[in-house]
C-alpha cells in the first residue's frame, strides 16, 4: 500500500534558528504514529512542513501525491496546537466543525444537507452536540480539543495530523479523543499525533519517531523508548548536530 | 413621534448636498464597517493607520495629473502595503516600526506635494473630508469602489473569517492564505479611497478600526459580527451626519465621534464583555464561592 506520508531530508529554518534537519521517514497508512522529542525539538515544525506551510528543504509525498494535490484534495486534516488558536474569536464550535466540510462546499461555503449531518454526526461522536452553539472559547481545555478532532472527522480526510491533542485535557477528552483515533485507524486510515505523555504514546502508537532537531529514531513504541533512546531525546546536554 | 423632532431629522433629507452626502457617507461606513471586522480580529489595525495616510500622495499626484483620484488612491494604497513587506525583507524590522517608517514617510511625501500644488485648498479637503462638498465624479468613484469591496468581502467572507481564525486548516484544506490576505489588504487600499471623501485621511482609520471593535464586544458569531458592524456604523454615519447640519460641525469629525461614542456604549453595556456584564459575573462568582 502507498505509505502516507514519504519524507526525504525533510528540513525547516526560520531565519538563523534551524528547527529540524535531514529528516528521512517512512509513515504507514493505516498506522498511528507518535512523535515524541523535548519542547523545541522540531515536533510542529515537521508537520508544518509535511503540509509545506513552511518553507522547507528535501521533498515530501502524501499518499503518492505533493503535499499541494493532498490538501486540495481534503486528504489531509490538521489539529493545531492550543496555543496557536485565539479562543477569544468570533466563532461557535458548530461554526468550527463546519470548517471541516468547506473543501467539499462551493465558493459560498453553504453547507448542503449532506455537510450538516457529517457536522453533527462528528458533534455525536465527540460528545459535544450539547455545546454546539458556544463560543469557542467558553470550553473547557478537553472539550476544545475534542472541537477541532471533530472538525478533521467532519473533513472526512486520510491522513490526520495532530499537534499536541492531549495537553492541558481531562481524563474524559483523552479517553474519548484515544476512542476515536483508534476508530480512524480501525477504517485504514492515518493518524500522526505529537504526544508529551511517554506512556501514553507506546499504548496508543503502533511506531514512534523521535526527534531532536533531528530524527533520533523511528521504529515501533518499544524499541524507540529504550532509556537510553529516552536520555538522548530528554536528557540535558546540547543538541548534538549544533 | 412628536411631528416638530420627526420634521427636524427629515430635514437634512432636503437638500441635494446633504442626500449626496449621506450616500457618500453610508456607502464607505458600510464597506469600512465589514472590513473592519477582519482588521480587528487580525490585528491589522495599524495597517489601517498606513494605508489611509500612504495614499496622500496619490491622491495629490492624481489631481495634478487630471486622474481619478481613486485611481492615485489605490496605486499608493497597493504601493504601501507592497513597500511595508520588503522593507520588512530587506531589513528585518519588527512589523510596527517596518509600517511606521513607511507610512509616514509616504504621508510626509503627500504634504510635500501639497504644499507645491497650486489649487491646495481642494487637497487640504482630502485631509479632513469634504463630504459636503463632493463632486459627480466623486460620487461615481466612491459607489464603484464600495460595491466591488463589498461584493468580494461578502462572497469570501467565510474563507476570510477561517483564514483569520485558523490558517493553517486554511492552508491544510487547499486554500490560500497568502492570497485572501492580499484580497483584503487589497480591499484595504479601496476602501480607503470610500473613506477618504466621507471623512478625510486622517479620520480614515476610525472608520476602519472603531466599527468592528465594537461589534466585537456585542457578536459571538461571524455574521451576527458583521451585522452589528454594518447595522452600528450605518446609525452611527446618520445620527452625525444629521447632528452635523443642525450643530454646524465638521461631518467627518461628527460622524466618527458618534462611532466612538458607540464603542464606548458597547464597552459598557456590551452583552460579551461589556463592564457591566462582568462585574455582574464577577459578583455572582463571589457570591458562589462565598
Ligand atoms: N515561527 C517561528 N519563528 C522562529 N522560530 C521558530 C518558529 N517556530 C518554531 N521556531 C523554533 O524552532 C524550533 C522548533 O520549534 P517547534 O517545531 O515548534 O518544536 P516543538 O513543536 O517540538 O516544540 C524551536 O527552537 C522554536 O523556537
Ligand atoms: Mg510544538
Amino acid at each position: 500500500m502507498t505509505d502516507a506520508i514519504v519524507a526525504e531530508r525533510l528540513g525547516v529554518r526560520y531565519g538563523d534558528v534551524r528547527a529540524l534537519a535531514d529528516v528521512t521517514a517512512r509513515i504507514r497508512t493505516g498506522e498511528i504514529t507518535g512523535l515524541v522529542g523535548v519542547n523545541g525539538s522540531g515536533k510542529s515544525s515537521m508537520l508544518a512542513a509535511v503540509l509545506e506551510r513552511v518553507p522547507h528543504e528535501g521533498t515530501v509525498r502524501i499518499l503518492g501525491r505533493t503535499p499541494a494535490e493532498a490538501r486540495r484534495a481534503g486528504l489531509v486534516a490538521s489539529v493545531p496546537q492550543a496555543e496557536t488558536v485565539d479562543w477569544d474569536f468570533p466563532v461557535t464550535v458548530r461554526d468550527v466543525v463546519t470548517t471541516g466540510r468547506y473543501g467539499r462546499m462551493g465558493l459560498l461555503r453553504i453547507p448542503r444537507a449532506a455537510d450538516r449531518a457529517a457536522v453533527d454526526e462528528a458533534l455525536a461522536l465527540l460528545g459535544i452536540a450539547d455545546l454546539a452553539d458556544r463560543q469557542i472559547g467558553e470550553l473547557s481545555g478537553g472539550q476544545r480539543k475534542r472541537a477541532f478532532v471533530a472538525r478533521a472527522i467532519a473533513q472526512d480526510a486520510e491522513l490526520l495530523l495532530l499537534d499536541e491533542p492531549f495537553a492541558g485535557v481531562d481524563r474524559t477528552s483523552e479517553a474519548q479523543i484515544t476512542e476515536v483515533l483508534r476508530g480512524i485507524r480501525a477504517q485504514g486510515r492515518t493518524v500522526v499525533i505529537v504526544h508529551h505523555d511517554l506512556s501514553g504514546v507506546a499504548e496508543l502508537a503502533d511506531s514512534v519517531l523521535l526527534l531532536r532537531g533531528r530524527l533520533l529514531h523511528h521504529g515501533p513504541p518499544a524499541e524507540t523508548l529504550t532509556p537510553e533512546r529516552i536520555a538522548a531525546a530528554f536528557g540535558a546536554g546540547t543538541r548534538e548536530e549544533r | 413621534m412628536d411631528p416638530g423632532l420627526l420634521d427636524a431629522l427629515l430635514a437634512p433629507f432636503a437638500y441635494d448636498f446633504m442626500l449626496r452626502a449621506i450616500l457618500v457617507t453610508l456607502v464607505a461606513a458600510v464597506a469600512c464597517a465589514l472590513l473592519s471586522t477582519w482588521l480587528v480580529q487580525m490585528g491589522w489595525s495599524l495597517m489601517g493607520d498606513a494605508v489611509s495616510h500612504s495614499v496622500l500622495p496619490g491622491v495629490a499626484l492624481a489631481y495634478i495629473l487630471g486622474l481619478p483620484f481613486a485611481v492615485g488612491a489605490a496605486v499608493f494604497g497597493i504601493g504601501a502595503v507592497a513597500l511595508i513587506g520588503g522593507v520588512r525583507a530587506a531589513s528585518r524590522i519588527k512589523a510596527d516600526a517596518a509600517i511606521g517608517v513607511v507610512f509616514t514617510t509616504l504621508f510626509a511625501l503627500g504634504l510635500v506635494i501639497v504644499s507645491v500644488t497650486p489649487a491646495q485648498t481642494d487637497l487640504q479637503h482630502i485631509l479632513f473630508g469634504n463630504v459636503l462638498g463632493v463632486s459627480d465624479a466623486d460620487i461615481a468613484q466612491v459607489l464603484i469602489v464600495g460595491a466591488i469591496v463589498c461584493a468580494t468581502l461578502v462572497v469570501l467572507r467565510r474563507d476570510l473569517t477561517l483564514v483569520a481564525f485558523d490558517p493553517g486548516h486554511a492552508h491544510a484544506i487547499g486554500l490560500r492564505p497568502r492570497l485572501l490576505h492580499a484580497v483584503l489588504l487589497g480591499a484595504l487600499a479601496l476602501t480607503v479611497v470610500t473613506a477618504l471623501q466621507a471623512v478625510g485621511i486622517i479620520l480614515v482609520v476610525a472608520m476602519l478600526v472603531i466599527p468592528g471593535a465594537t461589534a466585537s464586544l456585542i457578536a459571538v458569531r461571524w455574521d451576527a459580527l458583521l451585522a452589528w458592524s454594518v447595522g452600528i456604523t450605518v446609525a452611527a454615519s446618520m445620527v452625525g451626519l444629521i447632528a452635523a447640519f443642525w450643530m454646524d460641525i465638521s461631518p467627518g469629525g461628527a460622524v466618527v465621534l458618534t462611532q466612538g461614542l458607540a464603542f464606548g456604549l458597547a464597552l459598557l453595556f456590551g452583552p460579551r464583555r461589556g463592564l457591566v456584564i462582568r462585574w455582574a459575573r464577577a459578583r455572582r462568582h463571589a457570591v458562589d464561592g462565598g
